[in-house]
């Protein structure tokens, strides 16, 4: 095994000063159709740029993806920060918010730039307090995201996810040549940094609840092993290395097990190895394949696939009583079951008569009722969005890009970046993390 | 925005740590050992078994490759979600495993593979699934346990590219790799 470089690791800071915070709270009302999206018309800042980091840009990308607003991008900015924006003529076009904003260089330190904004209640014809937002160069992306969870924050009450990351595997060159790397990216997919590269297959990264480490499957000893990694250090160990495949890795919120799939009996089947590396648990005997383990978020449960009785379908094991309960019906393929944070949802990918979907599975009603979010996909690899109100996922008719769906109102939307080759197994992490 | 009743605590600064930037691990593992390869490149020797003289087992060895010969048939095709040897494949599989009975020191790899829909895990495991069923069917004809080893790729190694069913056929497959070609 060959040394892993250690880098001291500067953390590069983003100062957000503001004098004093008025939250506003907003109702979402909830009209027959569906959600009420709440109107807001966002100006370009004066001065800023208009490439990838053009901060306006970002902050309407943001909002609109989760469902719950109607944005208006403005041609051009009108009006500056304390300014005062012509409110009826705003409010006769149905906005109900207005968030100006002007950019300008620090004039006390030329390597940071100052980006004042402000947000107006077109309603009420009143203002929030004129608030700031000082970075460095590089930053600039951050600081867009920083003001984006400042504003859905006010407006609906409960932090943005905005500056939270995801994980994924980028495959170059298909085929017998392939390339395979392991990446941290923004939630937007801006700012990828690889953790690892390889000739061979990287499989199932996983986050760790502090998003301080991330596990997955690589296949550099020519089998699946399941490695842990450590971000910030790039240190990394085997958690599991038994005969056959080890995979499908999944660790709970306490930090204490691991879940793995294992093919050492002959069929895949699930296990659980506590973290010091001491106790071995097969978790059920089934005659057919159990793979893809997830920890409810108080670990007292595990969801996973079993095709025992034929088919692919989703299964839930309390781990304590050994109760367990089947989860789908009506279809003969359901994969990859993600539980959200609240526990009271799963997300998985069911096969319809259209396509491969995303679903939700609402784990608190009886009949655990389940709804596509998504049509006519070959959907991969659902995960949820910190916040529970979004999920990655993949299309596999179109490897090259990420998608995410807001359960409010189906709102699937592309990720904007791009790569060359494929990425796979998207997963999103935490809402923050010691380094981000 | 209700500036008469609601003042929340002031708040100075909110710092808020960004970005790992330079902090990436690249590392290639091209300088791993390769543990897989412990017999070296050389040639392997070849043991003799009793059923079958040195002529004869050198000929069908060498005669592997050989055009039109059935042991160049070297994949096995499935069908969707399934693991089940389809009949058409009994006839190759069958001299795969008469050869491997017949000659103790040959060994092979049987490389399962599932096409990209559906789950990365799961498809890991059928292609397990998959690579076991040859397995099976081959210790079942007379090869042994030390001569056959299963693993599975996935859906991350296809044979064909592109998202429609003719390449999905082509990698829902078994590849068997003898250890010494």
């Amino acid at each position: 095994m060959n040394h892993l470089r250690q880098s001291a690791c500067g953390l590069l800071f983003l100062s957000l000063s503001f004098a004093c915070a008025c939250l506003a709270q907003v109702e979402i009302q909830i009209e027959s159709q569906g959600v009420r999206r709440i109107p807001i018309m966002i100006e370009p800042f004066f001065g800023e740029s208009t490439d990838q980091m053009q901060y306006s840009n970002i902050v309407v990308a943001d909002l609109e993806r989760t469902g719950l607003f109607r944005t208006t991008y403005a041609d051009r900015p009108t009006t500056e920060p304390n300014g005062i924006p012509d409110f009826d003529q705003l409010l006769a076009a149905n906005h109900e918010y207005l968030l100006v904003g002007l950019v300008t260089a620090d004039a006390n330190n030329i390597a940071q730039t100052i980006i004042t904004f402000q947000l107006f209640d077109l309603v009420t014809q009143s203002s929030e307090q004129v608030l700031r937002v000082t970075h460095n160069a590089g930053q600039e992306r951050s600081a867009a995201h920083i003001i984006a969870n400042w504003l859905f924050e006010s407006l609906i009450g409960e932090p943005g996810i905005f500056q939270s990351k995801i994980a994924y595997i980028h495959k170059t060159n298909p085929g017998s040549e392939a390339t395979y790397e392991l990446k941290i990216a923004d939630y937007d997919g801006y700012n990828a940094q690889t953790l690892l590269i390889s000739q061979e297959p990287i499989i199932s990264p996983e986050w760790t609840t502090d998003g301080e480490k991330l596990l997955y499957v690589s296949y550099e000893q020519r089998k699946p092993i399941v490695y842990e990694h450590v971000l910030l250090s790039g240190e990394r160990r085997v958690v599991a290395a038994f005969k056959g495949n080890n995979s499908a890795p999944s660790i709970s919120s306490d930090s204490r097990w691991f879940a793995v799939a294992l093919s050492e009996e002959g069929n895949t089947q699930v296990f659980l190895l506590s973290a010091d590396g001491t106790r071995k648990v097969k978790l059920r005997s089934s005659i057919g394949i159990d793979t893809e383990p997830d920890f409810s978020p108080n670990n007292e449960d595990i969801a996973f696939v079993s095709d025992e009785r034929g088919s692919p379908q989703l299964y839930q094991r309390n781990r304590l009583s050994g109760e367990e309960k089947r989860l789908t019906h009506g279809s003969s393929y359901n994969v990859s079951p993600r539980y959200n944070s609240d526990g009271n949802q799963l997300t998985y990918v069911r096969r319809d008569n259209n396509g491969y979907n995303v679903h939700v599975l609402n784990l608190g009603a009886d009949h655990l009722p389940t709804t596509a979010l998504t049509g006519i996909d070959l959907a991969d690899s659902p995960s949820f969005s910190p916040d529970d109100r979004l999920i990655l996922f993949k299309n596999d008719a179109r490897p090259n890009i990420l998608y995410t769906v807001a359960l409010s109102g189906k709102i699937v939307r592309p990720l904007s970046f791009q790569e060359e080759g494929e990425i796979k197994d998207p997963t999103w992490g935490p809402a923050s993390s010691s380094w981000f | 925005m209700s500036q008469s009743s609601s003042f929340f605590p002031l708040i100075a600064i909110a710092v808020l740590a960004v970005s790992l930037s330079s902090c990436a691990q690249k590392e290639s593992f091209s300088g791993l050992e390769d543990t897989t390869s412990s017999s070296g490149s050389g040639p392997k020797v070849v043991q003799a078994t009793p059923q079958v003289s040195p002529e004869q087992e050198t000929s069908i060895l060498a005669n592997r490759n050989v055009r039109g010969n059935i042991l160049t048939e070297r994949l096995v095709f499935f069908d969707y979600d399934k693991s089940l040897v389809r009949d058409e494949f009994r006839p190759m599989l069958d001299a795969h495993t008469e050869l491997l009975a017949n000659n103790a020191g040959v060994a092979l790899i049987l490389q399962g593979h599932a096409d990209e829909r559906g789950s990365t895990e799961y498809n890991l495991a059928l292609g397990q699934r998959r690579s076991d069923s040859v397995r099976e069917y081959m210790l079942s004809g007379g090869a042994f346990t030390d001569q056959i080893e299963s693993i599975s790729y996935g859906e991350e190694r296809p044979r064909a590219l592109g998202a429609n069913e003719a390449a999905w056929a082509e990698n829902r497959r078994v590849e068997i790799i003898y250890a010494d070609e």
